[in-house]
């Protein structure tokens, strides 16, 4: 294809183009954020998440029946 | 002529072009540099056991009289655990209902594991949370979708 003709299809594409290229960054910055919070938790984190459980552990809905 | 070429290399090409890229862009990446793929892991399973035992425990405390008489099997699953378990917790109490000391149990695990790296114990630990976590989903799934009479 004469390099004339190549720089002409993408110029007619070139919308189409600009948005695919716009849903490919988003997508990839999405993948990265998920990808982050993928990662170990922080000691804060942890601590929290204890702090979860000794919350849920006084809770009623954890009480058996003859308590 | 020309625009249906174009549109047919558009389509042929170019598409498949970008497709591709958005498969090597995603397939490439990965978890952290730093995380360890295990205790990720174990913080999913913490995480989805917390939210799947709290699930069972309030569907069963909303009305606890009618399901112990009309499914008894899933207040027996229910109060099994709510089962006071001892242990050492960080609020200093004696016990613990069985759900959380599994969850605080596989907690500490994780945590041990960053020093001793004994995956042998943190993947153990794990498994076993994992499989009362199918046990509480199996037993929502009936519950849920049982008629309101039950019996």
């Amino acid at each position: 294809m004469a390099p004339a003709a190549l720089i002409g299809l993408i110029l007619t594409n070139l919308p189409t183009i600009k948005s695919g290229a716009t849903h490919l960054i988003n997508f990839v910055r999405e993948q990265r954020l998920a990808l982050r919070q993928s990662g170990e938790w922080t000691p804060d984190m942890d601590r929290e998440f204890e702090a979860e459980l000794a919350r849920r552990a006084g809770s009623s809905a954890y009480r058996p029946d003859n308590r | 002529m020309k625009r249906m070429f174009h549109a047919l290399l558009f389509n042929a090409v170019i598409s498949p072009t970008l497709g591709l890229l958005m498969i090597v862009a995603t397939g490439c990446t990965q978890l952290d540099k730093n995380a360890d793929p295990l205790i990720v892991r174990a913080e999913q399973v913490e995480a989805s056991a917390l939210a799947t035992f709290d699930l069972v425990l309030n569907v069963n405390d909303s009305n606890r009289d009618f399901f112990r008489s009309n499914a008894p099997e899933f207040h027996n699953f229910a109060e099994w655990l709510r089962t006071p378990t001892p242990g050492v917790y960080p609020d200093g109490k004696p016990t613990w209902p069985r759900s959380l000391a599994m969850i605080y149990d596989l907690h500490t695990v994780k945590l041990a594991y960053k020093t001793n790296r004994d995956a042998g114990k943190l993947n153990a630990g794990i498994h076993g949370v994992q499989a009362i976590i199918a046990q509480s989903t199996s037993w929502l799934s009936r519950i849920t979708n049982a008629p309101s009479t039950l019996k």
